[in-house]
Formats: C-alpha cells, sequence, structure tokens
C-alpha cells in the first residue's frame, strides 16, 4: 500500500488540476516510501524481490538489484556488430542502455514470448544493460528468517 | 490500516501483494471503517492478473492500474480518483 503523505504539506487534491506538479508530487512520495522500505528490508525484517518469468521459468531478483520495469521500448536502435542476442539501445528514464537478451534463450523463440520487459542495472554503472523477460509478476517479500534456497516440493520457487 | 488512520491521504495506491493482509483485504478493512472508507483506492495490478482489477473493484475500490504503469496513466487516473 502506498500512502499518499510523505511529512509534506502538499496536498494531492490541489494538485488535481495541475498533472505535472500532480506526477512530481507521486514520484516523490513513491521515493520516499521506496527508500523507506529499503531501509526496513535493510533492518533484516524481510527480503523483498522482483519475480518474473522467462523461457518457462520462474525467477526472483532482488529489488535492490533492479533499477526499473518498463513495457518493451517503442525505438529501439541496434548496434553494428553486437552479439545476436543484443537487441539493440534504447531510451529510458535513466539514460540510453543496452536491451541485453536472455543468452539461454535464442532471440527467435523471444520474439514471440510476450512483451514485458524487466529492466536490470547495476552491472556495471558504465555500461547499463536491460533483460527482456516474458512477464513481471510483481514483488514477492520474505521474513528474512524465512528464506529458503531451492523449490518447493510443487517445483513453485515462489512458495 | 494504522498509516491511513493517521495520515488520512488524499490517496491509496493498493499493490495486491503485500506481507500480512493482501491488497483485497486491506481495501476492504479501509472501505468498511468510516474513519477512512472516503479515501479512494486505486489497485495496482501486474500484467497478466488484469482480473484481480475487477476485483480490487467488487471490493470497493475507484479504479486499477496495471504495471507496469506509464506516467500519463498514473495522472489521469490519479486526477480521476482525486476528483472523486
Amino acid at each position: 500500500m502506498t500512502s499518499t503523505a510523505s511529512g509534506t504539506d502538499t496536498s494531492l487534491r490541489s494538485l488535481r488540476d495541475r498533472p505535472f506538479e500532480l506526477l512530481k508530487e507521486l514520484e516523490k512520495r513513491s521515493r520516499t516510501v521506496a527508500a523507506n522500505s529499503v531501509a526496513e528490508a535493510e533492518k533484516g525484517q524481510e527480503w523483498v524481490g522482483v519475480a518474473f518469468r522467462m523461457g518457462g521459468e520462474t525467477f526472483l531478483v532482488a529489488r535492490e538489484e533492479t533499477r526499473e520495469v518498463l513495457g518493451y521500448p517503442a525505438v529501439v536502435t541496434r548496434i553494428p556488430g553486437a552479439k545476436s542476442w543484443v537487441k539493440g539501445l534504447a531510451q529510458c528514464a535513466w539514460g540510453a542502455h543496452a536491451d541485453a537478451g536472455f543468452a539461454a534463450i535464442p532471440w527467435e523463440r523471444r520474439d514471440h514470448l510476450g512483451s514485458q520487459y524487466a529492466h536490470r542495472g547495476g552491472q556495471s554503472p558504465d555500461i547499463p544493460a536491460g533483460l527482456m523477460v516474458d512477464e513481471v509478476l510483481g514483488f514477492r517479500r520474505f521474513a528474512e528468517i524465512g528464506i529458503q534456497c531451492g523449490r518447493a516440493a510443487d517445483g513453485d520457487p515462489l512458495r | 490500516m494504522r498509516k491511513a488512520k493517521e495520515m488520512k491521504p488524499d490517496l491509496i495506491f493498493m499493490d495486491i501483494v503485500m506481507p500480512g493482509v493482501n491488497g483485497y483485504q486491506a481495501t476492504r478493512m479501509l472501505i468498511n471503517d468510516p474513519e477512512t472508507s472516503l479515501i479512494p483506492i486505486i489497485m495496482v495490478t501486474t500484467k497478466g492478473q488484469e482480473t484481480t482489477g475487477f476485483w480490487g473493484l467488487r471490493q470497493g475500490a475507484v479504479d486499477y492500474l496495471v504495471k507496469p504503469v506509464s506516467a500519463q496513466a498514473l495522472v489521469e487516473k490519479a486526477q480521476a480518483a482525486l476528483a472523486t
């Protein structure tokens, strides 16, 4: 749940007819909530990951390793001489980055998979790379004490 | 719930998957509580779970958003919810 209060007195209702200011205020409050959530997670209370599906498998990546999740970019510029699994360069909120596919999944197959796209940053501050996935399932939260490696008996790693 | 009562926010974006209670339960609790019943709630679902938005509306949410959320959709839905 994202509440709108963030320690400021700005009322969202007062910004209703000013969409840009409303968007800026929503972003500011979202960042505050996210920062507080990370601080809680760092205290060891919970571990939060972003779940996604790719090639029929379900994966989790730590939230702090995920810079952004966005739809597949409308414009992607091919990179001459790049590996076939590198889709190209795209523009996103924090600058141009390489859209890297997942080497284990053939490009021909990924073309007709889902269109969602998980954008992972942090591998290199100089060469941020995105990872194209079939579907982003959202956040999954685990109590620190409850984290176990491996799959559940039914094979679902998210349970 | 406690924060919603303390802060009386203008608007709540409600995720479905949360620790403790899920987004549906939290929405029902807020809608049924006189202190928070007038706060508009927008459910936030992931792609492939569009039906969860429908169920969110059944719990009393005013609208829903599907992640990843575009800035335009976010503002439009927020504006509409704040007008209620």
